[in-house]
């Protein structure tokens, strides 16, 4: 920092800018909930024809994407610069502030008096004492754990990724980024693969007696044989860790045999609009297929299958493993078992440890400089006439007004009337 | 009466409780009779008694704390707050004026409350945690000093906005108000803290990610700039009590948007919560 120009320093560590850089994270954060993030072309064009002039708005600020746009990630590494000039600055101060105060320093106490006291026969003599010094080692703290939250949050960014996939009972996760539908990564970040393959061998849910579901664990086999997975639960796999989420539903497993040929497709259902998981989707031969099976703690052991055409019912049965409808135009379609499915998501962070240290330092410096305050106490006796002067002093580094009672008994105390 | 009727009664002998001593802390402050305040805040710690049992019956019913449906949250947030009012009050008669922010906020939150989603609903796997407990506790001390701080800051601007001489006297002065309007505004802000710190943590926990943006976190998070903005502009700008009072009656108006009203408006991850 200290190769910064001066003038540079000057402005990252003006009041004005700290506040604004503030209030740019927020206005950013605002703008998230507003606008849509990452919309698609088509919601893009509707706003575009609804009301050009925030289209434009949106376009030019990015507000449509707006972590990373350039001007956010500006405020942010502005934050960070802002930042690492006041906590070095923070420090010095409090290391240059840690020792007791000088009688000088007492001049601008805010409770200060004289009383007279019978003599102790002793000379002149001053007592100096502070308690809650360790408060001026909060806001430190606590920015520089601000400061690594900053870098923890840069680190994600970079390095940081996450991949997704619905897994069947019974299927294998390969060791490859391949076995995953989705992957979000940072810019500098390898997609995400496990370290070896594992296999989802089975799920079991378990529910209250409402029916609402309880709890949600996985069987697996991994590399270390076989282990457990659960919702809240991760498994650490060798720097990546393997979520079970809570999605997750019956997967028909259907054979349909059209013309001499047999393909086979898992329908993963899933509750819609009713609370009943159901499926809707496409067959060859432009029909139309519809699955419903009945919610339930159990895997379901039937399913309800209704085949379309143009939207007229053609066919339709209740399924059993095994069963089979025959279509109208030849054909069948079977339904060969019933699996539950799940979506797994695995991730790789290498910033999350840092993260948790900065919340750490942050929260214990934010209770320092809170909970605790600095009060200085100054005690001068000296020999007056007959009797004894006393001088008393309080200096509270914050809240004055909050230690007048304090200041009222250290007077007491010290007058011998306590 | 079966659980649940008890639990309602319950509930309106708390707010019963609450609106009687509310009335005689009106009675005590408007009309200058400080020797009622003990009393208004013996009816107020009465309240809390069949309110905090509804609480524990409701508790015991749905199996798990005051923090899943509106009906839960408000009830167990309107409870603290009335507490920590209470421990606030204990040898500080002079303050009684604070009441009459706390005490009618309170009430609005327990008759929303019970006015909403009774139905029983579990908690889902997802919020099974440890992390819950400090995630949800904490945010709930930090909604009880942020709304002890807005008592202290509209007493500073009723202060500042002429009302009547007497009552004007039978205010705590302006540097104190300020003072403790700063104090409650310091550790609601530390409880806000670990509040977002925990729920970090346990989203990684949960969801593979400490941070997603989510409305709700996003929201959280600008409620608390909102307050580091103020803290940071009293010693920056040495800001007066006045435009301080002012400034923590916004950012409380950004907290209760972020943290009551929010979650009915966007969709959000943390959907489970506060139906
Ligand atoms: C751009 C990044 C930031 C900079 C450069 C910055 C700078 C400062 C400075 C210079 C002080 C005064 C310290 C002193 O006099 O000892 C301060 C205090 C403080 N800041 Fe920050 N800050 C930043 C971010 C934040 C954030 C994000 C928050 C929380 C929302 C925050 C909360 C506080 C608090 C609570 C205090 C102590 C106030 C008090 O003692 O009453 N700061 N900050």
């Amino acid at each position: 920092m200290s190769m910064l120009p001066t003038r540079l320093r000057r402005a990252l560590r003006s009041p004005w800018t700290i506040t604004a850089e503030l209030a740019g994270v927020a206005l950013a954060g605002l703008a998230s909930t507003l606008v849509e993030q990452h919309p698609g072309a088509a919601a893009r064009a509707r706003l575009a024809a609804a009301r050009p002039a925030a289209a434009w708005l949106v376009q030019a600020l990015g507000l449509d994407r707006v972590f990373t746009s350039g001007w956010f990630l500006l405020v942010v590494a502005a934050a960070a610069c802002s930042l690492a000039l006041v906590v070095a600055e923070q420090w010095r101060r409090a290391v240059r502030e840690w020792p007791l105060l000088e009688e000088a320093g007492f001049r601008a106490a805010p409770y200060r008096t004289e009383l007279v006291r019978p003599a102790s026969g002793e000379g002149r003599r001053v007592r100096i004492t502070a308690r809650g010094r360790a408060a001026a080692l909060g806001s430190p703290l606590f920015h520089t754990g601000l400061l690594v939250l900053l870098a923890a949050g840069a680190a994600r960014m970079l390095f940081g990724a996450a991949a997704a996939r619905e897994a069947l009972e019974g299927d294998v996760i390969g060791a490859d980024p391949g076995a995953f539908e989705t992957q979000d990564r940072g810019l500098l970040a390898a997609p995400v693969a496990l370290p070896a393959p594992v296999k989802l061998v089975e799920l079991a849910p378990s529910h209250y007696p409402s029916g609402e579901l309880l709890a949600l664990s996985a069987r697996i086999a991994g590399p270390a044989g076989p282990a457990l997975l659960a919702v809240n639960a991760p498994l650490e796999l060798d720097g990546v860790r393997l979520y079970l989420t809570q999605a997750f539903g019956p997967a028909a497993i259907l054979e349909l045999r059209l013309r001499g040929t047999a393909t086979a497709r898992a329908a993963l259902l899933a509750p819609a609009d009713s609370a009943d998981p159901e499926w809707f989707g496409p067959l060859p031969g432009g029909l139309d297929l519809r699955l419903r099976a009945a919610a339930g703690p159990r895997r379901p052991d039937a399913v309800d299958v209704r085949v379309l055409s143009g939207g007229a019912l053609i066919a339709a049965a209740r399924l059993g493993p095994g069963g089979a409808l025959a279509l109208p135009e030849g054909g069948s379609l079977a339904l060969r078992e019933v699996r539950w499915w799940v979506r797994l998501v695995a991730s790789r962070d290498p910033s999350a440890w840092p993260a948790y240290a900065g919340f750490a330092l942050a929260v214990a410096g934010l209770a320092l400089a809170i909970a605790a305050v600095r009060v200085d106490v100054l005690v001068v006796a000296e020999p007056a006439g007959a009797g004894e002067r006393v001088v008393v002093a309080l200096r509270p580094r914050r809240l004055a007004p909050l230690f007048a009672g304090e200041f009222d008994r250290l007077v007491r105390r010290e007058s011998g009337r306590s | 009466m079966s659980g649940f009727a008890l639990e309602v009664a319950l509930h309106w002998a708390g707010a019963a409780l609450y609106i009687a001593a509310m009335v005689l802390f009106a009675n005590a402050v408007l009309f200058g009779h400080p020797g009622r305040t003990p009393v208004a805040l013996g009816l107020a710690v009465a309240g809390l008694v069949p309110h905090g049992a509804a609480i524990l019956l409701r508790w015991a019913a749905v199996g798990h704390g005051p923090y899943l449906l509106r009906y839960e949250v408000l009830s167990a947030n309107a409870w603290l707050a009335v507490a920590a009012l209470a421990l606030f009050l204990r040898g500080r008669p002079a303050w009684g004026a604070v009441a009459l922010v706390v005490l009618p906020a309170s009430i609005l939150a327990l008759g929303l409350g019970l006015f909403s989603n009774d139905e029983i609903r579990r908690i889902p796997p997802t919020l099974r945690s440890v992390w819950l407990v400090f995630h949800v506790g904490f945010a709930k001390l930090a909604a009880a000093a942020f709304l002890l701080s807005l008592g202290t800051a509209v007493l500073q601007l009723v202060r500042a906005r002429g009302a009547s001489p007497r009552l004007v006297e039978r205010l705590p002065a302006p540097e104190v108000l300020d003072a403790y309007t700063v104090r409650f505004v310091g550790f609601g802000f530390l409880f806000w803290t670990i509040a977002i710190a925990a729920g970090a943590i346990w989203a990684n926990q949960s969801w593979g990610r400490y941070w997603g943006w989510d409305a709700i976190e996003t929201w959280s998070l600008v409620s608390w700039l909102a307050y580091g903005t103020l803290l940071h502009a009293r010693l920056f700008f040495r800001l007066r009590p006045v435009p301080t009072a002012w400034s923590s009656v916004a950012a409380f108006a950004v907290f209760v948007l972020a943290l009551l009203v929010l979650p009915f408006l966007v969709p959000s991850l943390h959907a489970a919560y506060f139906q």
